[in-house]
């Protein structure tokens, strides 16, 4: 069974704080370093803002060794470049995925010892 | 000061108006403050700031000081500076209630973070964090994210004691930065806050810096470090998002 947790909370202010503690917790049984784990929920809480409502989905999973997280609908403006800036120096990668409805999917991938 | 100064001191600012007696006043009962902030040191707070909060409480005390009443201005401003340092607590530093238990243990967390970070040359597991402090992991994130409700402190205060209200080095990251950014969507929403939070986007986001190394670099936690970026990052979104609100 591999280590992947789901996770769908109203888009709307309020619900980033569930979403930091899940991945506190995964993060925790993945042994990840304090920062990584607090980079990996800013980065998360960034991207959430970008979330085209009803509903924001984030997939977490840990197969290949480091964190992957899809997170979505979002809006176009997780392409705004200020955004780009901040998401790349916290993630080790990022990526933009199109999605149903003309949205936009954000797959960031955090290793464990992590981009600086 | 000898009780019956302090009550000509008191009717020269209550009756007469005359401001110098209530800054006297305030001179002399400075001792009482420092006291009493004391009392609340080591919770948190840099026991400057709870000086300067409990003199707020003073000034307080004096404006509301009923001379009819026959009590030492001491005896009745006590509760008010009291009451002064214990509101800062509530309303400045933590922004949701948070169980006192939660609170200590927090701030055992953000120690033991700091000291084993130093140890290990790196950041601390949660596992580490919780084995250190002889809690389980959950009750070490419950304490961890609830620190997030923990605002920041004094963000207007002087960085700089040597060169109050300014930032070492400020000017050159922002010029490099400008010319990186310059017109840029982040460029703007960095118009928006203190110096301290700038500088700690540029560091963070401009040179790559991790926030131990900020926090390092700045002489604050990365505890700190990571409340700042959040801080700002939220404060930077909000202003980006205002042409839309608007639109």
């Amino acid at each position: 069974m591999s280590d992947v947790v789901s996770i769908t909370v109203p888009a709307t202010p309020g619900w980033g704080g569930v979403v930091e503690l899940v991945l506190a917790g995964l993060g925790a049984r993945l042994d990840l370093p304090y920062d990584r784990i607090d980079e990996l929920q800013l980065a998360t809480t960034t991207v959430l803002a970008d979330a085209v409502g009803p509903d924001v989905r984030v997939d977490a999973s840990s197969e290949t060794g480091s964190v992957d997280l899809r997170i979505g609908p979002l809006s176009a403006a997780i392409d705004d470049p200020g955004r780009r800036r901040v998401l790349d120096a916290l993630a080790d990668s990022v990526e933009l995925e199109p999605g149903d409805g003309g949205a936009t999917w954000a797959v960031l991938t955090f290793e464990r010892g992590g981009a600086r | 000061m000898a009780s019956g100064d302090q009550r000509a001191l008191l009717v020269a600012y209550l009756k007469e108006g005359d401001v110098r007696a209530r800054d006297r006043l305030v001179e002399e009962l400075m001792p009482l403050v420092r006291s009493l902030a004391n009392r609340y040191a080591g919770r948190g707070e840099p026991t400057e700031d709870l000086v300067q909060v409990g003199a707020i409480g003073l000034v307080k005390a004096i404006d509301r000081f009923e001379l009819e009443k026959g009590v030492e201005l001491s005896t009745y401003a006590v509760p008010t500076i009291v009451g002064e340092i214990r509101r800062h607590f509530r309303d400045r530093t933590w922004g949701v209630h948070v169980p006192r238990r939660l609170k200590e243990l927090s701030m055992r967390l953000a120690r033991t973070r700091d000291e084993l970070s130093a140890d290990l040359g790196r950041s601390p597991t949660i596992a580490e964090l919780a084995a250190a402090v002889g809690v389980d992991e959950e009750e070490a994130i419950d304490a961890l994210e609830a620190s997030k409700a923990y605002a920041p402190r004094s963000l207007d205060q002087p960085y700089d004691d040597d060169e109050p209200g300014r930032l070492p080095g400020l000017a050159d990251e922002e010029r490099g930065y400008a010319a990186l950014e310059r017109g840029s969507v982040v460029r703007q929403g960095l118009d928006v806050l203190d110096e301290r939070e700038r500088r700690i986007v540029v560091l963070r986001f401009l040179r790559g810096m991790s926030q131990s190394e900020i926090a390092a670099e700045i002489g604050i936690s990365q505890m700190h470090v990571s409340r700042l970026l959040r801080k700002a990052l939220e404060e930077m979104r909000g202003r980006l998002e205002e042409p839309e609100v608007h639109a």
